[in-house]
């Protein structure tokens, strides 16, 4: 199992030069000129051109890239084309709020969504099954920006229980976005889990756990479930990748200051070594989450287990 | 079965359209009622900055939270050119100079100036006894490094003018100029002359972390892409300020910070969402300042584009479009049509020789460009929403009235800055700020400005004498008598399609007193109280 990680960490490598040469590109490509935006429409070529020298942006793309990758290997992100600060200390003060704003919603849908679908799937065709269904598509359908304001205006303005925006309410500033951010993503979790929980019951070995007289609650936790968990468990590492490159409307909403924002703004603002920060997080974040899905995956099924070596 | 789902799914509807309801319901209120055409003013004070600052009241509360849209990229003086740093600026720095609510210029840390005869020296006496927040006093060696520092930044130095200069004594400089600059005093208030300690400058003291100036708050604290944190300074030389701790969060989201007041969780909000205006203005704990602005916005033309290269064919477009429903869509009628190739807020500006909204007139003009409308389809860029919405009444009116096609092009800022500023479009959505007509007639239409910020290309030797003239000009009479003309002239060959003039907004707590905002966007924290 260790050797499997490390050769898992060490695929890492591929995927960060991946990523920064690709982003690199696509933004040097685009159109839009980072010295002019911070200059502004009244300042003169000959100030764009200096500053331009300044960023270092006169040079061909290849060196630029080059001396990206050198600086990144010895842990230099880069300054802020905009604020002039270290990358860094931008991206490591607001990734670990997205990562507590996704890691709570995480929560919430795989608390609602588990026994929604697997209730959904034992009592199929009924009442429930079909009330849980539409819930789950509501979640696909309904826009998150609108969900969230809808939220607001309910708990915050009306009933006034939770802060209408911010973060230095503990629990209380977490729940509406977090509540936001889940319902989407609660929705495809159910989903997966019914569809799976459908195909599981279904085999040979349920039928004989239960002409075993089984009782039916013990069928479901301990023999179906387990088994059906497999494909739920992808979509739940999908959705937490999904949670944090998709939180930045939730963030914008509620004002959370969070990863998503800064991404987002950086790329308008074409600021290249803050968006490959964030970019950068975004990737190894989301490889660390595979991660810990193939060696949950391991836990789950022994065979799976058995094959990493 | 069938009939089990549908009645499931009409009460899960129900319940969802419920909870919108709830939600949405606003106590009677409305969101979609036009404002009168006049700007209303609600909160504003006539009286002038000197007379303001003779006094500080006692207010009832000490915190004040201010919402904005955007972060600010930089605390420091030099390092950003935008409108969010500027309002920190203001803070913690202060400027010689400064504009008030009528955009008059008057004295802050100066006490008073002369020129000379040829206007190409300005000696400044600045104030004794101001003191920075690191209690240094303020002497005219910091006043000069300060100034030189505006030119040596590359996002300043536009408003370096003041660099050659020198320190006659302790209290007084002189600025030198190769030519007379009647706008020398306008671009001393810009927040890249503002003052700093000379030893601190030198020292590479890092003024992003730690801001020392010698304005009303103190910096306390950053906590990025949330908020930022002043206190009052107790020894600032006009007074402290009443309120004594001051909050900026950065609410990106319009309706979020409209709902933030509504629940009282904000004092201020800066940037007001347009469809949430009439709405706030029902609420009687909050007033709404309305107030005209600077901000003047237009459709660019390519002059050396065809279309737009035959003045007949933008003649034809400014009378085909109707200014009142471009505020009505693009501004939710929270601005002011416009017909005028210069803002209407400064002396001599005129409306005089443009032609308005008149099918006939346009039909005319087309027949009279020699153009036939099958031959004058164009592109039109648009950089946001708002544009967007103002270019699809440009493109409805133009296909109706003229038969003219307009393709609508959506550009992201950063592609607009870069094509409209080479050139490389036939009309554009645009518009520029500026606080004294010298900024703005010098940025939009001299010929110097191209492939910068004279978008249009103009390229006329008699509209660059007028400029010169205006710049060289230190007599008020004689400078509105050139604005008059030049206005005029730009108005008669309609070198771009003006279409509003727009307004500067704010919301805030109705208890909240002393508030004031100047078209440019100033604020005077300093003289704000709660009742």
């Amino acid at each position: 199992m260790i050797k499997f990680i490390i050769k898992r960490l060490l695929a890492l490598i591929p995927v960060i030069i991946g990523v920064t040469f690709m982003v690199y590109f696509i933004m040097s490509l685009a159109p839009g000129d980072p010295a002019l935006l911070l200059l502004g429409d009244d300042a003169t070529p000959e100030q764009i051109a200096a500053l331009r020298e300044e960023m270092g942006l006169d040079q061909p793309f290849i060196i630029q890239y080059g001396r990206y990758m050198v600086n990144l290997f010895k842990g230099d992100l880069g300054t802020s084309y905009k604020t002039k600060n270290a990358v860094s200390a931008e991206v490591f003060s607001r990734f670990p709020n997205t990562l507590i704003l996704a890691g709570f919603s995480t929560l919430i849908s795989i608390i609602l969504a588990l026994p929604l679908g697997v209730f959904a799937a034992v009592k199929q065709n009924s009442l429930f099954d079909t009330i849980s269904m539409v819930i789950a598509l509501l979640g696909v359908s309904i826009p998150i920006f609108w969900f969230g304001l809808l939220l607001i205006l309910l708990f915050a303005l009306k009933l006034g229980w939770f802060p209408v925006s911010g973060f230095n309410d503990g629990i209380k500033s977490l729940l509406l976005p977090g509540l936001a951010l889940a319902f989407q993503h609660m929705a495809a979790i159910a989903r997966t889990t019914r569809s799976s929980m459908l195909e599981t019951i279904r085999q040979d070995y349920i039928r004989t756990v239960r002409a075993k007289g089984l009782p039916e609650n013990k069928v479901i936790t301990r023999h179906a479930l387990k088994n059906a968990l497999i494909p739920t468990i992808t979509v739940i590492g999908l959705q937490i990748g999904g949670m944090m490159g998709g939180s930045v409307l939730t963030e914008s909403v509620f004002a959370w200051p969070g990863i998503g924002r800064l991404m987002i703004n950086s790329i308008q603002g074409r600021d290249t070594p803050m968006v490959l920060g964030c970019i950068l997080m975004f990737s190894i974040t989301f490889s660390i989450i595979n991660l810990i899905v193939d060696i949950v995956y391991g836990f789950v099924d022994p065979r799976i287990k058995a094959q990493y070596k | 079965m069938k009939k089990s789902l549908k009645s499931i799914l009409a009460l899960l509807l129900a319940v969802v359209l419920g909870l919108s309801m709830v939600a949405c319901s606003g106590g009677g209120e409305t969101t979609t009622a036009a404002p009168s055409e006049a700007p209303e003013t609600k909160g504003t004070e006539a009286d002038t900055q000197a007379e303001s600052q003779s006094g500080r009241h006692e207010s009832s509360k000490d915190t004040i939270v201010i919402a904005t849209a955007n972060e600010t990229p930089s605390l420091t003086s030099v390092e950003h050119n935008a409108v969010a740093g500027s309002y920190m600026n203001k803070l913690t720095f202060s400027t010689l100079f400064d504009t008030d609510t009528d955009l008059k210029v008057y004295p802050v840390l100066a006490e008073s100036y002369e020129v000379s005869e040829d206007g190409l020296d300005w000696t400044i006496k600045i104030k004794q006894g101001v003191k920075f927040h690191n209690g240094m006093e303020m002497t005219s060696k910091d006043v000069v490094r300060s100034l030189k520092l505006c030119a040596e930044s590359s996002n300043t130095a536009t408003y370096g003018t003041a660099a050659n200069c020198e320190a006659l004594d302790d209290y007084t400089i002189k600025i030198h100029t190769d030519v007379p600059y009647s706008g020398m005093l306008y671009d001393l208030c810009h927040h890249g002359n503002d003052i700093l300690p000379a030893e601190l400058v030198d020292g590479g003291h890092n003024f992003n972390e730690a801001p020392i100036g010698t304005g009303p708050y103190k910096f306390v604290k950053w906590n990025l892409g949330e908020s930022l944190e002043f206190e009052a300074f107790e020894d600032y030389f006009a007074g402290a300020p009443a309120i004594k701790h001051m909050i900026w969060r950065i609410i990106p989201e319009g309706s979020s910070r409209t709902i933030a007041l509504e629940a009282g969780e904000i004092d201020v909000i800066i940037e007001v969402e347009a469809n949430d205006i009439t709405r706030l203005q029902e609420d009687d704990g909050i007033d709404v300042f309305v107030g005209t602005g600077t901000s003047h916005n237009f459709m660019l033309c390519n002059t050396e584009k065809a279309p737009f290269n035959n003045e007949e064919f933008r003649l034809a477009c400014q009378c085909a479009i109707d200014k009142n429903a471009c505020v009505q869509v693009g501004q939710n009628g929270f601005a002011m049509p416009c017909d005028s190739l210069l803002p209407i807020v400064f002396p001599g500006t005129t409306t005089d020789g443009m032609e308005t909204f008149n099918v006939e007139a346009a039909k005319k003009h087309l027949e009279a460009s020699g153009l036939k409308p099958e031959e004058c389809t164009f592109n039109l860029v648009c950089s946001d929403d708002a544009k967007e919405r103002l270019g699809v009444v440009i493109q409805d009116n133009l296909k109706n009235n003229l038969g003219i096609t307009v393709n609508i092009e959506r550009q992201d800022l950063a592609t607009y800055l870069e094509t409209s500023r080479i050139g490389d479009y036939q009309a554009a959505l645009g518009g520029y700020t500026a606080s004294s007509l010298l900024a703005y007639i010098k940025g939009v239409w001299h010929s110097s400005n191209i492939n910068a910020s004279n978008k249009t290309r103009t390229n006329d030797p008699q509209v660059d004498a007028w400029i010169e003239a205006y710049a060289n000009s230190f007599d008020a009479d004689e400078q509105a008598k050139i604005a008059t003309e030049l206005n005029t002239y730009l108005n008669q060959h309609c070198f771009q399609i003006p279409t509003y003039q727009g307004q500067v907004t704010r919301a805030y707590a109705s208890n909240l007193k002393g508030f004031k905002v100047s078209p440019s966007g100033n604020h005077w924290w300093e003289e704000c109280y709660f009742e």
